[in-house]
């Protein structure tokens, strides 16, 4: 399955990123094949609505866990209508860590 | 011939010139009156009466589900961010939504049915041969202020003389209200807050190629911070509205004074002449 | 962090005199926002020293291509906000009425149309002698004031994340500005005065800060200046189950202070005093949170 990540940068020791909807990157652990990927967040810059649009990406992703920091009302509302677990997490982590600290400890999700 | 009283700031007093004004002229002249402060109307309480009301409308998505293929596609389009596509089936946010119509255009299976939602309404009320109140009054936690603002202005656009009470701000509702208007009268108080409102409100009008006058109102001689800025600017100022307790009374308790004392009358009367000479020359 | 949100309904009823003379007397440390971006006045009185501008951009807006538009005028027809006009053989974007929303880039046959961002205001950051103050300005012309203060309040977030009090200072009105003030506040301050424009006003918000399950205080500005209105609102309040944090009489040393540049509580007179049981009030409502 696909754990997705905010990130500040575009690799996994980059510091996590502190917002969703407008994360400069989204990093993207794939459990089955061991891989990591980052790629930009299409909606960054976007004015209005990004947390539903941040949302509508992660789904064409396929992710089904999200280990996120804070989260507006509408993103909050998008993911749970969208099914996508959300695993709260502190930022000031890398997003390695934040990955593996979610691996060491799957169960606690939100 | 459309004039438009606005201010920038709130509170100088642009419903108590409005309401004046109105009733004045209307004693030698058909006007309309427009209230486009559809969020916080109030016009008509100077002007009670049993309105005539129109519900406004717009158009918004609904899916349906059955012909949805969740391609992403209208998810994909708007910008504001009202739809998402989810595996299953598509979320819509309707305090996102600007009604714009983009998302039926793009939609490849029909799926999205245009339906009406209600953001506010419009109160019409003939209080005389010559004086007609139309207010817009936008439904409490709707953000559609500027659909209301239109369609107050799309039905009195073919009135021969409007005067349309402006909301305060220099954003969206107060740029509905004064595009495309004959002029626009600049209602602001001689203190700092006037001063800097006003000279943003007039930095819009600029952009917006609107004529502007000002009227200083709650005026007590010293008022030389708006004299300054006018003058600089080439802004005639039509009037100074002296602070006064009795008008401030009056138009507090919702009556309007140029009803009462003859001698506000006759100033809001010179005013009125001097707004439409202006609107006139400018035209 | 406590949220505290100074509004009004009705325009020029003493939010910003209000919300200054707060900063200067609560205690705890604290972010400053003015969220009345059209017209941002708070910063007139508290003496700030600019840090830095951030441009903010607002919606992306549409641009015609001149050389490739054919004239055909199919995009003006699908514009829903009237911001595509005719410009001799061509059509234009009207740039000021233009909502972003794109519908014109997806009906033009000759690809004529596209979407570039644009600057439609900016973001200040200034140091006070009561902590930072964060304030916006809408480049002439532009809308998108309830995004801006959307950002304002991020911004500030990110400033001081620790900070335990953000006092902002709102605009009027029960529009998109004023719910993106709101939203996720913990404490309304409504500041009303004694007239019928206000009262509906008030009503309004009242009804709106509701919705958004708001904490609401009420303060009576100009208070003695009509009595019998002034009663109703405390009768409204009542109903309402609003705690009146106080009343504050008409006074000229309010003008006098905001003329001078600074709060009213830094002079003394009949105001400065009612404005200093307010805060007392809210204090201990504050600490109880």
């Amino acid at each position: 399955m696909i754990v997705c990540v905010p990130s500040r940068g575009l690799t996994v020791d980059s510091q996590m990123d502190d917002r969703f909807g407008r994360a400069a990157y989204f990093a993207f652990f794939d459990t089955d094949t061991n891989t990591a990927r980052v790629e930009p967040n299409p909606h960054a810059g976007g004015s209005g609505g990004v947390g539903p649009m941040a949302v509508q990406f992660l789904v064409k992703n396929n992710v089904q866990i999200l280990i996120a920091p804070r989260l507006g009302g509408n993103a909050d509302e998008a993911l749970k209508a969208s099914g996508i677990t959300v695993i709260m997490q502190n930022p000031d982590v890398t997003v390695q860590a934040a990955y593996n600290a979610w691996k060491a400890n799957p169960e606690n999700a939100l | 011939m459309q004039i438009v009283i606005a201010s920038g700031k709130g509170g100088t007093g642009k419903t108590t010139v409005t309401s004046n004004l109105g009733y004045v002229l209307s004693q030698s002249r058909t006007i309309t009156l427009a209230d486009c402060d559809v969020e916080e109307p109030n016009l008509g309480i100077f002007f009670p009466c049993v309105p005539e009301i129109h519900p406004v409308h717009v158009i918004i998505p609904q899916v349906n589900e059955s012909q949805c293929m969740h391609c992403g596609a209208c998810g994909e389009f708007c910008r504001f961010g009202a739809l998402t596509v989810l595996k299953d089936r598509v979320l819509f946010f309707p305090q996102l939504c600007h009604s714009c119509g983009g998302c039926f255009r793009v939609c490849p299976h029909d799926a999205l049915e245009e339906t009406p939602a209600y953001v506010g309404e419009v109160h019409t009320c003939h209080l005389s041969d010559s004086l007609t109140l139309v207010s817009g009054k936008l439904k409490e936690g709707d953000v559609r202020t500027t659909a209301v603002i239109r369609r107050v202005r799309e039905m009195t656009g073919n009135d021969p003389l409007v005067l349309l009470d402006s909301p305060p701000g220099t954003a969206c509702p107060f740029i509905e209200t004064v595009d495309d208007v004959s002029l626009c009268v600049l209602v602001t108080e001689p203190t700092p807050f006037g001063l800097h409102d006003l000279s943003v409100a007039v930095n819009v009008l600029d952009v917006l190629n609107i004529p502007a006058v000002v009227v200083i109102n709650r005026s007590e001689g010293s008022d030389e911070l708006i004299e300054e800025y006018c003058s600089v600017r080439g802004i005639p100022i039509l009037m100074k509205i002296p602070l006064d307790f009795p008008l401030l009374t009056a138009q507090n308790n919702g009556d309007l004074i140029s009803r009462t004392d003859p001698a506000w009358f006759e100033r809001f009367k010179e005013l009125g002449e001097k707004i439409l000479a202006y609107a006139g020359g400018v035209s | 962090m406590i949220q505290v949100a100074v509004v009004s309904g009705k325009g020029g009823t003493g939010k910003t005199i209000l919300t200054a003379s707060l900063a200067t007397l609560l205690s705890q440390d604290k972010v400053l926002i003015d969220a009345d971006v059209d017209a941002a006045n708070l910063a007139l009185l508290l003496s700030p020293t600019d840090r830095k501008t951030l441009e903010f951009k607002g919606m992306d807006g549409a641009v015609i291509d001149t050389e490739s538009c054919i004239g055909c005028g199919i995009c003006a027809e699908a514009c829903v906000y009237d911001a595509i006009r005719k410009a001799g053989d061509i059509y234009e974007i009207v740039p000021y009425r233009c909502e972003g929303c794109g519908s014109c880039t997806i009906v033009c046959p000759e690809d004529a149309v596209s979407m570039a961002s644009r600057i439609t205001g900016m973001i200040h950051y200034a140091d006070t002698p009561l902590g930072p103050l964060l304030y916006g300005s809408l480049t002439p012309g532009s809308g998108n004031s309830g995004l801006l203060v959307h950002r304002l309040r991020q911004e500030a977030g990110l400033l001081r994340p620790d900070v335990p009090l953000v006092l902002i200072d709102g605009p009027p009105g029960i529009g998109c500005p004023l719910i993106s003030t709101i939203t996720g506040i913990q404490i309304a301050i409504l500041v009303t005065e004694p007239s019928k424009s206000a009262q509906s006003d008030l009503q309004r918000l009242i009804t709106l800060c509701r919705s958004f399950r708001v904490r609401m205080f009420l303060v009576i500005n100009r208070s003695d200046v009509n009595q019998n209105i002034t009663e109703d609102i405390l009768r409204l309040a009542a109903e309402n189950e609003i705690m009146v944090l106080g009343t504050i009489p008409f006074d000229r040393t309010v003008l006098n202070a905001t003329r001078q540049g600074v709060p009213v509580v830094r002079m003394s007179g009949a105001a400065s005093e009612a404005i200093h049981q307010i805060t007392q009030n809210l204090s201990k409502e504050l600490d109880q949170l």
